[in-house]
């Protein structure tokens, strides 16, 4: 058994619907959607138009940090945000970051795959073109000459966490997680263990990814996840007219900590980390198993060990991608693990509203969460007109609503379900 | 080490490479390293399906062959599969990268001056590959050894550094730590070659003789003693953060190894032959006994863990009894694990 009870204490969001996890309430109550024509790329002549984009200048925010960081950032989106989120955080963070024993602290990441910025360096590629030569690795071998351990393009994915190990002085580990939708959910799961088991007293948790560019958002777009733009909104969750996703990006994390520490050094507790469910359906890569039985099993498991029962969940927040495959599937699953409850929960997506962030899903949606047990608030089902299955209790509108109990739920290609189970410690 | 329980190895399974090349990457740059390929037999029983070998990587492919192989023997049961926590270690996601790498520059190459803007966005939509996402997907080795072997639990995919091995070793221990009597498997594969080469040599600067080398290494860890090949006695690393500014080598396996008892140590970490020299030189000095994969194979990236650790068993007979496993990542994080044979 794992003793030691774990709590988050603090957090920071970088998300198209919020620069700052603060703002995260005005954007539900105003019901915001972030679903709106891509600006960083050209998309005339390909059928996807929008995404989740945060359109903001974040240059501001990385203003003081050295100029090699600040060409990093030009070239990879993941880095430029997971930089940003800590430096909007940095002076807040900082006392807390006194308290740290560097020893005792570590740093978990989420992160997505690596999309070459192509459209960045089509001038150098295309000098590069000739019969004999390999354009993209001539490039990327001139370029890669720097005296420093950050390369301008591609880099190990361990360079998130450790950047942000440097700042949060965390030298216990810098762990990266790769599980595609769930990475930074599993993230989160496993800062939980390690604080749980006495590896740790701390563990910074978080995510960083970005669907926003040509090659990504085509990829996922053959593929069927991402729709084709026309005059109906990308992203329509539980409704039985989805088509698809909305692409997205996002960088966040939260510190996770253990009682002893929150204690010995007076912290407030936003929520406790009560448990979590994972599993894999061992099925088939592209499409997760029809018959749902490990996704109930995760979600199951998740309210099992949170030692609570389903009578006492005040709040789901669901994957809820809008894609054909997930949504029924997930409420189906969460019906045949909470049983005749499952009917009377408020079950959401707040997908149609952020976008769909991949690996940096489940920390986006973790805050969101935390954020809407702070203000008592229960975020509908933006753009759900016509529901994909009958009895469950889809709320269309917000609705001001405790939340003591909640389940945030992620699910990955490749059939890798994690949901997480909170209790709100701000009531 | 997480918790105090003790663990040890129960069974492994490992492929390395049967031949090794020098690969030119760069015409103008005459840029070149020595890489080892994974050779797959495509006749064995447990060979993957064609439907997924195309958008499987092979070190994915050589992966579940050896697992299958691993578990041919053992007896257990579905439900016990279904249980069992699986930690995947692997290092770059892209293999082939020559045909993924260079279809984009074709895309440019296909432009002609009279295209409009939108008239070339199309031509990219047309040629990107349709299965990219899912060739490229980070889990794509834990998912299809689940698929295979039939795991359904506890899982993660960890990346992608050498050091990743020692991180999932670590979670491994948490979840034996939960309780009850289980089995754990970690398996670790590293695909090298020309994106991976890109990648790491950007962080310790481009050198000659640059060797890396695809490789898998499985290991079945478990709280009981029973059957088992090995304790692992010890399992740390120095507790220290990168520095993303300055590249520097600072070896300090003398730190972490509070004696020299073991009976053979087994070291990785270089990607040059310089390194390979200079990391020979350092530990000789403290041990009189090593061995190290780097002549043969080079540096087997986030393989480098498992593989030292099954080099440590294989080496056990009357003489060698306890084993060092010592690695260091391309950011310069240390690590060691000590095993200690049953």
């Amino acid at each position: 058994m794992l003793k030691n009870k774990v709590y988050i204490v603090d957090y920071e969001l970088l998300s198209p619907i919020s620069i700052g996890a603060n703002g995260v309430i005005d954007s539900i109550q105003q019901n915001f959607q972030a679903d709106r024509p891509i600006k960083k790329f050209d998309t005339a002549g390909i059928p996807f138009k929008n995404a989740a984009e945060i359109h903001e200048d974040l240059s501001e925010f990385y203003a003081q940090e050295s100029s090699l960081i600040k060409s990093i950032c030009h070239s990879d989106r993941m880095f430029e945000l997971i930089v940003s989120c800590f430096n909007m955080a940095e002076k807040r963070l900082q006392l807390l970051i006194d308290k740290l024993n560097p020893e005792r602290t570590g740093v978990i990441m989420g992160i997505g795959a690596d999309v070459t910025p192509f459209e960045l360096f089509e001038t150098e590629i295309i000098s590069y073109l000739s019969e004999n030569n390999n354009a993209i690795v001539e490039l990327f071998t001139e370029i890669n000459e720097n005296k420093s351990k950050l390369n301008r393009v591609i880099n190990p994915y361990d360079v998130y966490a450790i950047y942000l190990a440097s700042k949060f002085k965390a030298a216990a580990f810098q762990r990266s997680v790769l599980t595609a939708c769930v990475s930074s959910t599993q993230a989160i799961a496993l800062a939980h263990d390690s604080i749980a088991s006495g590896e740790t007293d701390v563990v910074i948790a978080g995510g960083t990814d970005s669907l926003v560019c040509t090659l990504a958002t085509i990829a996922f777009g053959k593929l069927g996840v991402i729709p084709e733009s026309d005059n109906e909104p990308s992203c329509m969750p539980f409704d039985v007219n989805r088509r698809g996703t909305l692409a997205g990006e996002c960088a966040g994390f939260a510190v996770l900590a253990s009682e002893k520490f929150v204690r010995d050094n007076q912290l407030e507790k936003k929520a406790q980390f009560l448990a979590y469910g994972n599993s894999m359906d061992a099925y088939k890569i592209t499409a997760p198993d029809p018959g749902g039985k490990s996704m109930e099993k995760a979600i199951r498991k998740a309210v099992q060990e949170a030692g609570i029962s389903a009578n006492e969940i005040d709040y789901i927040n669901a994957h809820g991608t809008g894609t054909k495959h997930n949504d029924e599937l997930e409420l189906k699953c969460i019906q045949a693990a909470l049983g005749k409850e499952a009917s009377t929960i408020p079950i959401s997506s707040t997908k149609s509203r952020h976008g769909h962030a991949i690996a940096a899903a489940g920390i986006q949606e973790l805050i969101v969460l935390i954020e809407m047990m702070k203000h008592s608030t229960i975020p509908g089902n933006i753009n759900l007109k016509t529901p994909c299955l009958e009895n469950m209790n889809l709320i269309q509108k917000n609705q001001h609503s405790k939340i003591n109990f909640a389940l945030t739920n992620n699910f990955a290609f490749g059939g890798i379900n994690t949901v997480l189970a909170l209790k709100n410690e701000m009531i | 080490m997480a918790g105090q329980m003790n663990n040890y190895i129960k069974k492994y399974s490992l492929q390395l490479p049967s031949m090794v090349e020098t690969k030119k990457v760069s015409d103008l740059q005459n840029t070149s390293f020595k890489s080892g390929k994974l050779e797959v037999d495509t006749e064995s029983v447990f060979y993957p399906q064609r439907s997924d070998l195309k958008i499987m990587r092979e070190d994915i492919a050589a992966c579940i062959l050896v697992i299958q192989e691993m578990l041919k023997d053992c007896n257990y049961s579905v439900d016990e599969l279904e249980q069992m926590p699986l930690f995947s270690v692997n290092g770059s996601f892209v293999d082939q990268p020559e045909k993924h790498l260079q279809r984009m520059p074709m895309m440019y190459h296909s432009f002609t001056p009279e295209m409009t803007p939108e008239e070339r966005q199309r031509k990219i939509y047309k040629m990107s590959p349709p299965l990219l996402a899912l060739q490229t997907l980070t889990n794509s080795s834990m998912s299809f050894i689940a698929q295979y072997i039939g795991l359904k639990g506890q899982n993660a995919t960890f990346g992608s550094t050498s050091i990743s091995g020692l991180y999932a070793l670590n979670h491994a221990q948490i979840e034996l730590q939960k309780g009850g009597e289980k089995d754990v498997l970690v398996s670790a594969s590293n695909c090298g070659d020309t994106y991976s080469f890109l990648t790491n040599s950007g962080v310790l600067g481009y050198c000659e003789q640059w060797f890396e080398s695809a490789a898998v290494g499985n290991i079945m860890l478990s709280n009981s003693k029973q059957d088992s090949l090995c304790e692992i006695t010890v399992m740390k690393h120095d507790k220290r953060i990168p520095n993303l500014i300055n590249r520097e080598v600072n070896r300090n396996w003398e730190g972490l190894l509070d004696d020299t008892s073991a009976d053979l140590v087994v070291y990785s970490g270089a990607f040059s032959n310089k390194e390979y020299e200079d990391d020979k030189a350092y530990i000789e000095k403290l041990h009189n006994n090593t061995y190290t994969p780097f002549p043969d194979f080079g540096n087997l990236g986030a393989a480098n863990i498992p593989v030292g650790l099954i080099k440590g068993i294989e080496s056990f007979s009357s003489m060698v009894k306890t084993v060092d496993v010592l690695d260091r990542d391309v950011y310069g994080r240390e690590s060691l694990i000590r095993i200690e044979k049953c």
